[in-house]
């Protein structure tokens, strides 16, 4: 319970300084408390790879600013994993609520968790098929005239995908 | 009159819905038959306000979905053909309780469960655990619980059985079968729609071919 408290207060902090010393210091502490929980070092790498195509969509004409956003993105991926460790997302909602975020906060956030899942089922699901295709023996794999339709088409699906599942939420009154 | 549709039109790229009249009444069990893209999910999703009409009238409950889909909700559930559309909570037991919380049914939430878990006892072994974790076979009993907690009037159900094994489809129809309210069914399985249903619709390129009973369908097409 204290390291996930200070992993709280370190989060919060790391959010509103921008020095970049104090912010190296606090990934330090972050990557030592997680090496003290034990936690997988693949699933870590993973959660942090995921960021980064993000972080150049948002901050590619300025190093500067990616290093910044990359730094603090790697802080919260860091922390987060201490904070959520060994604890249900029914449980995280109830912090949630005892904190007194606002009720959508959670449930979206508890929405992107479910739906993770599923994203992540559908990504495995084209990487296999591509896979039994043959698709990894090409020679330039990062040809847009694959993986541009790869992608195009994941987004495709989920937009529909969401769109379906907002309506049967509309069903149930939501 | 429980679904009551005219001259309905719905107009995609290259696929036309045409429904002249369609009528049905309290406690009827309709089975939607026919081929891959005949216009079965189609049907259910204008009848649910999913799809855009371009001509024509639904009442569902004497009410058009368009505008007044909220008066007839919790009257209705829908059993999605994709379980993973169905269970948006973190738990299957949230799921359940997600529609009855939303309309503020007048029950409990131990009274709620008490009663799906009469009609669905294999829930009961699924309640904490998160959708994510569940077989498929799991999520389409569990998705079909979530549209059972409001003890609705219509049950709308897109390819129950898609995807299950035999014993999986027993089971399912077990349940379906102890259903009392009206019950509209889209599926292939016409062995099974044929034992829980009295009347079939038969949809051919957007169209209603055969309205009608089990010996007048086994005429007209076998």
């Amino acid at each position: 319970m204290v390291v996930k408290t200070v992993s709280l207060l370190l989060l919060f902090v790391a959010l509103l300084v921008s020095n970049t010393f104090f912010l190296l210091v606090i990934l330090v502490v972050a990557l030592g408390l997680l090496i003290a929980r034990k936690f997988s070092v693949s699933m870590f790498l993973n959660r942090v790879l995921l960021l980064f195509p993000f972080l150049i969509a948002i901050s590619i004409f300025n190093v500067k600013m990616f290093l910044m956003i990359a730094l603090r993105g790697v802080i919260a991926i860091t922390l987060l994993a201490v904070i959520t460790d060994g604890l249900s997302i029914s449980s995280l909602k109830q912090i949630f609520r005892a904190l007194k975020f606002p009720d959508y906060f959670s449930e979206i956030f508890a929405l992107a968790f479910r739906y993770s899942f599923s994203l992540t089922e559908e990504i495995l699901l084209l990487k296999r098929c591509f896979y039994l295709r043959g698709g990894f023996h090409r020679k330039n794999l990062l040809h847009s005239s694959i993986l541009g339709p790869i992608v195009g088409h994941f987004f495709v699906r989920t937009y529909y995908k969401s769109k379906r599942i907002y309506f049967i939420m509309k069903l149930r009154g939501f | 009159m429980v679904i009551k549709i005219e001259n309905l039109l719905v107009k995609r790229k290259i696929f036309k819905l045409q429904i002249d009249k369609l009528l049905v009444g309290q406690s009827q069990r309709v089975a939607l038959l026919g081929h891959n893209g005949s216009g079965k999910s189609t049907l259910i999703a204008a009848m649910l306000n999913f799809e855009k009409r371009a001509a024509g009238e639904v009442k569902i409950f004497g009410h058009d979905p368009r505008g007044e889909l909220k008066k007839v909700l919790p009257l209705l559930s829908y059993v999605p053909q994709n379980p993973d559309e169905g269970l948006f909570c973190s738990t299957v037991r949230e799921d359940i309780l997600f529609a009855p919380h939303n309309f503020s049914l007048p029950y409990t939430d131990s009274e709620i469960l008490k009663k799906v878990l009469e009609k669905i006892p294999v829930v009961e072994a699924l309640l904490d655990r998160p959708p994510h974790e569940l077989s498929y076979g799991e999520k389409k009993v569990a998705v079909l619980a979530t549209a059972l907690a409001t003890n609705p009037k219509l049950l709308i159900m897109d390819e129950p059985f898609s995807m299950l094994d035999c014993r999986q489809k027993d089971n399912l129809e077990k349940i379906i079968t102890l259903y009392e309210g009206t019950l509209v069914i889209a599926s292939h399985e016409h062995d099974r729609v044929a034992r829980l249903c009295k009347r079939f619709l038969v949809l051919q390129e957007g169209m209603v071919v055969f309205d009608g009973g089990m010996d007048d369908l086994s005429e007209a097409f076998f």
